[in-house]
């Protein structure tokens, strides 16, 4: 799997390819923990090159979202597939992860809760 | 049109990827079309099983093949080691829990029997056989007469 980091304004873009599957998740966990540490809360999964996510990738969407909103970040899914988007439903992941239909609505949904929220949400980056 | 695909793969997560594009290529030869929802069904179907042999199977060894009857696809994953028979397991979806928090896992066995049709196992010869299954019924065309072909 590849995975492209982009910045804009304080929220981070993974924009992620391939399959976000069992073989492949320590390189993005990693890859999350370094920005975590850098103070990024705010992070975007764009899926839309994602053609498949078995339950462990699932796994790692529920457990980054639940750390992020516990240092008051929030995680977004944005462009998920027809097979991905189902998945997320039948285990109830969309409920818990917030799943946006493209980019540019993850971008402005980030934005509105940085400016709802603009001390929560800001951060001393290192 | 019959579609048959045999594999023996080393027992690590990413032959789950590998198997997965396996069955689809076939399967998509099968049916002569790539977009139907049910091949992506079976698929997540094949990739959480093998994973789920992998992660719990402790298994050395890894085989298996996709085979059709009619409109029905067959995978079967044989594995060696101590029984294992996954269809014992909980495959309930996991539900939220009193924090209202979503568990990071448990869901393959779920995954595996919402999306399938049939699955099975036995232990045979010092192996272990989970099958699953699923129908794809051939779409019927309607010719300019109103027929069935």
């Amino acid at each position: 799997m590849e995975v492209k980091v982009e910045l804009d304004r304080d929220i981070i873009f993974l924009k992620l390819s391939g399959g976000l599957v069992a073989s492949t998740l320590e390189q993005l966990r990693n890859q999350i923990q370094k920005l975590v540490d850098k103070k990024y809360v705010n992070i975007v999964f764009d899926m839309s090159r994602v053609d498949f996510v078995d339950s462990s990738g699932l796994g790692l969407c529920i457990s980054t979202a639940r750390e992020l909103a516990a240092i008051s970040g929030k995680l977004v899914c944005c462009g998920l597939s027809d097979n991905v988007q189902k998945l997320f439903k039948m285990t109830r992941a969309d409920q818990k992860v917030a799943v946006m239909a493209s980019r540019m609505n993850a971008f402005e949904y980030m934005l509105s809760r940085l400016n709802d929220d603009p001390h929560g949400a800001s951060v001393l980056h290192e | 049109m019959t579609a048959k695909w045999v594999f023996s793969i080393k027992p690590e997560f990413r032959s789950a990827e590998i198997v997965r594009r396996g069955v689809k290529a076939a399967l998509n030869e099968w049916l002569g079309d790539a977009s139907d929802s049910r091949t992506d069904d079976f698929c997540q179907v094949i990739s959480e099983l093998v994973n789920n042999a992998i992660e719990h199977g402790r298994c050395t060894f890894l085989a298996g093949e996709l085979r059709t009857e009619d409109d029905k696809a067959l995978f079967s994953l044989i594995t060696d080691g101590v029984s294992f028979d996954p269809t014992a397991g909980k495959a309930e979806m996991p539900v939220f829990d009193e924090n209202n928090n979503l568990p990071e896992g448990g869901y393959g066995l779920a995954i595996i029997d919402q999306l399938s049709d049939e699955w099975g196992y036995r232990y045979h010869d010092g192996k272990n056989e989970t099958i699953v299954s699923k129908l794809f019924p051939k779409r019927v065309k309607e010719d300019t007469y109103g027929g069935k072909s």
